[in-house]
């Protein structure tokens, strides 16, 4: 990949664009990396380290001989500068930083055609997926029955504001009209902010189960904006100026194939201060308020916003078994993992989603249909609520 | 030898003396196609030594060209669903429907565009019939409203060979043979024998043509438009089916290396006739050898007695090129004045974007490119084939050929940088990077169709086609290109069942049978080619390729 997107005749590798990979596959300077007496930093070579301790939990110097100390607080760890990942949306962020990407970690189209893979983020399901973790959540749930939802919720906020920094950046480096800036490239469209499969599916004689209507925006053939990261936000944090705001910007993205960049840099800067006000929502969050946004929300038929709400109710679904308000047994899970692997890729390395295949008998509206019914299910049993 | 009823029927045509044509007139009419036409073509009485087939009996029951218009609209009282289905299709496409563009239901006359809203249905759908119909943007002038020839007859014969009414008469005389190219077109006779005219007035519509409004938008191909595929002259020609015979198949016709005895005077009023009807003097020749190929025999080369697959394959290969870079070049140069949408999806690579996305190993399966990756290309199809010309022209002497083939290449990839340094490309430097590929291809065309074309160039160009290193196999496209020239180069010298090639127990991955004769639709073909491209499997073409290899030089 790194040779790929390096871009050169002869097969050699950019400085620049090495130093863009490392950003994110190997983040600690040497000066910043895990003290020893017989490793010092300047003795730790980049490159070898990949994603350490101090890449989530930041330069260990002035925190390394005290961090395991009994009675040492939140507060002074991180007055000392460790990075607090109990606030869920600090930890949500440290992740979105690279899994999203933000001003200065950019995964362009340019680096995907080369190879690498797209970047699809969704905290609570990506920290369901992490094998032996190295910390146990399993005390706060107890605690704290809506921690699933409001993991799911600080998930969507930090990818939210990741994707609005990095194409606000990517909009601004372009609309200064120069060729390179801090490392990162000047592409302008940068067409990792579309829809992948709007342009990304094999000709065919008819459109079949693609939904051309959510792909496209207009005749011309104006891909749809990515929905990804920014889809759902107003179901963790409540009514916001954030929701008018991105589709301000969605409308910029989607009036042509390439969109005014000082219009988008400034729109992207508006959607981030939206949401920088009302994020603060999410850390509150229960699971019947989720519930009931989602109820409420409309309901559309991409790819992309049908995946991210199968999340948003399997974490509701587990806040509420947290709670004891339904049990494993009562079916929800199960007609969520269905759908799930609906919305999977083909099998063989393919990124095409099964939903897509000419011969699927589910289409993304009966998605949208089965969700619905889903959720009113589970606000019958929360509503019925057993006693904890 | 002119057979009895021919001199008959010429001497009745010398004696017109009404037939001169107006030296002045801006624009030639068309004549009616179906008596000034069909009455003659459409049977085997009018069959003599040179036209030895029966061309409007090919044109109107196998030929697709015939039904061209039947794709905007048919009426098919058997089938009313198929009909509706059509009519809904152009009406996504233009966002309009057909009929309101014009102002009777027989689609006789197109409304005067009378307001703005008019104007722009009239201009869309005028832009359709260039390609589906016989209505080139020359004769708007003359025809700003009625067609020169009815719609209902598709592609017909003056769309190809020019409106009639100044040849009509003088191209039925046998001494219409010893009429030079140039003399021919100064009645309006568009000169379709030659490799390199016949590949341009079919990619004018087949690749693109901005300047005769011959232009499918990406607007129209995302509404439902087929997607035009690569274009190999010898190929579609063959599977059009053609209704001519080449030089080599028509062997020794009448005036093909001199004038026949004249004892009775007959020739002389033949020419008599020529020359009243506006043909110069100096257009006249000794004979078909003489005033089609002029110096052919200086140079030692038999233009009548050519591979015409492999000719037609290797000069229609550059033309397409020359062709393309023009559409780019012309369409570049439109935005870069502001007077065309910028960027038009349409130029590029369909099958850079459309392709299904496959992690981990799937980028080694695309075709290598020599630029930042995920920008858009322009096409890689016309590569394989100008190669090929660029071999041809050097007679596929190895340092010469990778010098020709060097100067196109220099040329491709300045106007391949110039797309790709920026997503979609800087339509100016794109403009004058076109135009230079495009004025390298010319002279590359010019060179190729002045050399031989006999059993060295087949071995030559058979050598080249099977070397998958020779050309990107990566891509659909490129194979497909590559599978239809070596077909009709195998083709030419006696090679068995070249349908059998690239055809594993009888199928057909790279869709290389296209959908001839009347009753297979264009429409449905889609069914067969799109999946294919989809699942096209270079590691089966270049295997194909090898064994080929190995066959031929055992046969």
């Amino acid at each position: 990949v790194l040779q790929r997107a390096s871009g050169r005749a002869d097969g050699s590798e950019d400085a620049t664009m090495r130093e863009r990979c490392a950003a994110c596959h190997d983040p600690q300077a040497p000066d910043e990396g895990p003290i020893t007496r017989s490793r010092p930093a300047e003795r730790v070579p980049r490159a070898t380290m990949g994603i350490g301790c101090e890449s989530c939990h930041g330069g260990a110097k002035d925190w390394i001989a005290v961090h395991y100390e009994r009675d040492v607080s939140r507060e002074r760890l991180k007055e000392l500068g460790m990075v607090d990942t109990k606030d869920l949306l600090l930890r949500a962020r440290q992740c979105a930083a690279c899994h999203v990407g933000s001003a200065k970690q950019d995964v362009n189209h340019d680096m995907i055609a080369a190879g690498h893979p797209p970047l699809r983020f969704e905290l609570a399901s990506y920290e369901a997926l992490l094998p032996r973790k190295h910390w146990d959540d399993r005390p706060r749930r107890l605690a704290e029955p809506d921690y699933e939802v409001r993991l799911w919720a600080a998930g969507r906020v930090a990818a939210a504001e990741g994707a609005v920094e990095l194409l606000e950046g990517r909009a601004e480096r372009a609309a200064g009209d120069r060729r390179q800036e801090a490392g990162l490239d000047v592409v302008w469209p940068e067409f990792a902010e579309g829809n992948c499969f709007a342009c990304h599916q094999a000709l065919r004689r008819d459109a079949g189960p693609l939904p051309p209507s959510t792909l496209f925006k207009n005749a011309v053939g104006v891909p749809a904006w990515r929905m990804w990261n920014v889809a759902l936000v107003s179901a963790a944090v409540g009514p916001s100026g954030f929701v008018a705001a991105v589709a301000e910007l969605r409308a910029g993205m989607e009036r042509s194939l390439r969109p005014d960049a000082a219009e988008i840099a400034g729109l992207a800067a508006e959607a981030r201060r939206r949401l920088n006000e009302a994020r603060a929502f999410a850390d509150q969050v229960d699971a019947e308020t989720v519930l009931a946004r989602l109820q409420m929300m409309p309901r559309n038929d991409s790819w992309d916003e049908a995946c991210q709400e199968v999340a948003a109710v399997v974490a509701v679904e587990r806040s509420l078994r947290d709670r004891g308000a339904i049990d494993e047994d009562e079916g929800a899970i199960r007609r969520l993992r269905s759908l799930a692997a609906e919305l999977r890729f083909e099998s063989n390395r393919s990124e095409w989603p099964r939903v897509f295949g000419e011969a699927r008998g589910t289409s993304l509206p009966d998605v949208a249909r089965e969700l619905a019914a889903i959720c009113e299910e589970l606000a019958k049993a929360a509503a019925k609520e057993r006693p904890r | 030898m002119i057979a009895g009823r021919n001199l008959t029927a010429c001497l009745a045509i010398a004696a017109c003396g009404w037939l001169f044509f107006r030296a002045d007139e801006a624009t030639a009419q068309y004549v009616d196609t179906s008596s000034g036409c069909i009455q003659c073509h459409e049977t085997a009485l009018r069959q003599n030594d040179f036209c030895p087939s029966v061309p409007e009996a090919v044109w109107a029951g196998d030929d697709k060209h015939r039904r061209a218009f039947y794709l905007l609209h048919e009426r098919d009282p058997t089938d009313p669903q198929k009909g509706a289905a059509k009519r809904e299709l152009v009406r996504r496409i233009l966002g309009f429907e057909l009929r309101e563009a014009f102002v009777d239901e027989r689609y006789l006359r197109l409304k005067e565009a009378g307001d703005a809203e008019t104007a722009t249905k009239v201009r869309l759908v005028k832009s359709c019939l260039r390609c589906h119909a016989t209505w080139p943007k020359e004769a708007d002038e003359s025809y700003p409203s009625v067609p020169p020839v009815a719609l209902d007859l598709g592609v017909s014969c003056q769309a190809c060979h020019g409106a009639g009414e100044k040849w009509d008469v003088t191209h039925r005389l046998p001494a219409w043979r010893l009429v030079t190219p140039a003399g021919k077109a100064s009645l309006r006779f568009a000169d379709c024998r030659s490799s390199e005219a016949k590949a341009r007035l079919c990619a004018s519509c087949h690749v693109g043509d901005v300047s005769q409004e011959k232009f499918v938008k990406h607007e129209w191909y995302a509404a439902g438009h087929p997607p035009l595929p690569s274009f190999e002259l010898a190929s579609f020609q063959k599977q059009m089916p053609a209704h001519w015979k080449s030089l080599r198949e028509k062997g020794a016709f009448a005036f093909r290396d001199s004038r026949p005895a004249d004892d009775a005077g007959v020739i002389e009023g033949q020419i008599e006739t020529l020359k009243r009807n506006g043909v110069a003097e100096g257009a006249i020749k000794e004979s078909y050898r003489e005033a089609n190929f002029p110096g052919a025999a200086a140079k030692g080369l038999d233009p009548c007695g050519d591979l015409a697959g492999a000719k037609d394959a290797i000069v229609a290969g550059a033309v397409a090129m020359q062709v393309y870079a023009r559409l780019v070049g012309d369409y570049a140069g439109a935005a870069a004045d502001s007077k065309a949408a910028w960027p038009e999806l349409a130029l590029y690579d369909c099958a850079a974007c459309h392709h299904e996305l496959r992690s981990g190993l799937g980028v080694s399966t695309r075709p290598r490119r020599n630029h930042a990756p995920g920008r858009p290309p322009l096409a890689t199809w016309p590569g394989v084939l100008a190669k090929l010309a660029a071999h041809q022209a050097a007679a596929y002497e190895a340092a010469q050929s990778e010098s020709r083939w060097s100067l196109v290449m220099d040329a491709w990839q300045k106007l391949d940088r110039a797309t790709t340094d920026r997503p979609f490309g800087d339509s100016a430097a794109m403009q004058a990077a076109a135009e230079q590929l495009a004025a390298v291809m010319i002279r590359l065309v010019d060179d190729t169709s002045n050399t031989r074309y006999e059993a060295a160039a087949a071995r030559g160009a058979i050598a080249l086609l099977t070397d998958e290193a020779q050309y990107e196999t990566n891509d659909f496209a490129t194979a497909r290109q590559a599978g239809w020239a070596l077909r009709a180069v195998l083709g030419d010298v006696g090679f068995r069942e070249t349908d059998g090639i690239f055809s594993p127990g009888g199928d057909d991955p790279l869709c290389l049978t296209l959908p001839s004769g009347p009753q297979r639709s264009v429409m449905e073909n889609l069914r067969r080619w799109l999946p294919a491209a989809a699942k096209y499997d270079a590691a089966w073409f270049r295997a194909e390729l090898k064994t080929l290899r190995k066959g031929i030089v055992s046969e």
